[in-house]
């Protein structure tokens, strides 16, 4: 059960003077119950990755299966199963209340009103915002951050076994972050989830496993401890470690033996302090 | 899906035709319209496609870009074709005839005639837009509006407002394919049923589109006003268009050749 990426290339405008390779022979495979942060600089192809594995590009060499089955042909529309959360996705959002707006997609898989209420209703709780409060109000109402949510609702409503997130945070402020983040470690209990980020802090946290993308190539692909413990790796692929690496990296430069690095600000204090006592 | 019509889509280029001032090309183009729709037969029409087919040669624009206008308006030519060749119980030839309805020769032909001129039409605008910028078409009708400013006409704004439309057109486009990708990802579909289903299938792709472009409208009008954006009384121009010999020439000249071949043929 994966949605695996085979070999894949993808070029934009292939045969053009503008011929610009995104993803060059890519093996990848993102499994249920995993959250997935897919890093990369900007044009590093992670978001064409994505929209190959969604299916809304055809690869011009490799294939793309889901769970076992071979899915290809130029399909520009995205496979039943896999929900897609595009960059700002509250983009999308246009029925005359939130509720009515997320369950369209479960109305669109076939599903009765009262079933597709439900879907509705349950993605509502999943994304933490109280149906009672917004179900009734016009989606054009909500603040930047509710409707992002309210958007990444529509898709979780249909169910999908694999969620890709494209940028899910962009443009959020604190709480819209933190609001978006919850939802992807919830997601994990019922999707394999993959999120497309060029700012490693954000989902780092929360992540299963990282894959690095460098000019289209996979450069790193193993679990987020692994990169975490190689900070160095970052800039490899063209982006900075996060601050609280960075401060652990500039302290082993300056002869404090840690035993490890850790993401968490408190863990990473301890152990700053820890060998500080050691050198002493 | 893209924007099936190419107006607003300029293809930069270096070519006699991009060179050419935009107020002596709009004044050809007016000429070229002229001679279409005074021409009375088919000889006028092939004059007015070769010079079609010079111009677009000339211009270096690739045909495929010039006829994607034309596809635009595929529906008008059907029409056009059948409204006049289509005749209700015929008594002249008939080139095919099914129960009472024939397809009369001679309606067919002026049908022919009808459509070939609107096909001509649309690549001689599509001409204009594709080797014209729409700051510069822009100014250009700015100046040619100029005079009504003593009727107190808001020429300048008129033109501000072109210039902004036509900016945005492909923007606006992109952003449509972004929201139809989005809903058909939760299962919309927009080639399934009627005209009436299909058209409301459209429901979920239209409201986002317009408020996000009345949302963009208001930003916009802002971000101006902050910039001392006052309406276009007094407004000078970073680079002033000239029309030079050659541009005057060439109007004189081509607009002589063109509304003559109207005359004659």
């Amino acid at each position: 059960m994966s949605l695996a990426l085979t070999g894949v290339s993808y070029t934009y405008a292939a045969g053009t003077s503008f011929a610009t390779r995104a993803l060059v022979s890519v093996d990848v495979a993102f499994g249920p119950g995993e959250v997935v942060l897919v890093l990369g600089a900007t044009g590093s192809g992670k978001s064409t990755l994505l929209r190959v594995a969604a299916g809304l590009l055809a690869p011009d060499a490799g294939s793309v299966t889901l769970d076992g089955r071979l899915v290809d042909g130029p399909l520009a529309v995205v496979r039943p199963g896999v929900g897609f959360v595009f960059q700002s996705p509250e983009m999308q959002l246009f029925a005359e209340t939130v509720e009515v707006d997320v369950a369209f997609g479960p109305r669109n898989q076939g599903l009765s009103e009262d079933e597709a209420r439900i879907e509705a209703l349950r993605a509502l709780a999943a994304v933490g915002l109280d149906a009672e409060e917004f179900g009734t109000r016009s989606p054009f109402s909500l603040s930047g951050g509710e409707a992002r949510r309210a958007a990444i609702a529509g898709v979780l409503a249909m169910t999908p076994g694999y969620l890709l997130l494209d940028e899910p945070t962009a443009g959020l402020d604190l709480s819209g972050r933190e609001a978006v983040q919850a939802i992807v470690v919830a997601a994990r209990t019922r999707a394999g989830v993959v999120v497309v980020t060029h700012d490693a802090e954000e989902f780092l946290g929360v992540a299963d496993r990282v894959i690095l993308l460098s000019e289209g190539r996979v450069i790193f692909d193993g679990p987020a401890d692994e990169l975490v413990q190689s900070p160095e790796r970052f800039a490899e692929a063209g982006l900075r470690a996060p601050e609280i690496l960075r401060a652990q990296m500039l302290a082993r430069d300056a002869g404090l033996a840690l035993p490890r690095f850790a993401l968490d600000p408190l863990a990473a204090a301890a152990l700053i302090a820890g060998a500080r006592e050691g050198a002493r | 899906m893209k924007a099936p019509v190419p107006f607003g889509q300029f293809f930069p280029g270096d070519s006699p035709v991009h060179r050419l001032e935009p107020r002596a090309k709009m004044g050809l183009v007016a000429a070229y319209m002229v001679m279409l729709f005074t021409v009375d037969g088919f000889a006028g029409l092939a004059v007015a496609a070769g010079l079609a087919v010079l111009a677009v040669t000339v211009s270096s624009v690739p045909p495929r870009l010039v006829l994607r206008g034309v596809r635009a308006v595929s529906v008008i030519l059907v029409f056009t074709l059948l409204a006049h060749g289509l005749r209700w119980n015929p008594a002249t030839v008939t080139l095919v005839r099914i129960g009472p309805i024939g397809l009369d020769s001679q309606g067919a032909l002026t049908g022919l005639f009808f459509a070939v001129r609107i096909v001509l039409l649309v690549i001689g605008t599509s001409l204009l837009t594709l080797t014209t910028s729409p700051v510069r078409l822009a100014d250009a009708l700015e100046r040619l509006m100029r005079p009504l400013e003593l009727l107190r006409f808001p020429a300048g704004e008129v033109a501000m407002m072109l210039t902004v439309a036509l900016r945005f057109i492909p923007t606006t486009a992109e952003e449509a394919e972004k929201i139809v990708v989005a809903q058909v990802a939760r299962g919309a579909r927009f080639d399934r049923g009627g005209p009436l289903k299909r058209a409301r299938a459209y429901v979920p792709v239209l409201v986002p589109l317009f408020v996000n472009l009345f949302r963009r409208a208001d930003e916009l009008a802002t971000a101006m006003e902050a910039r001392c954006y006052r309406g276009g009384t007094g407004r000078t121009r970073y680079a002033e268009s000239r029309m030079t010999v050659i541009d005057q020439a060439a109007l004189l000249l081509g607009a002589s050749v063109m509304i003559s071949v109207g005359m004659v043929l």
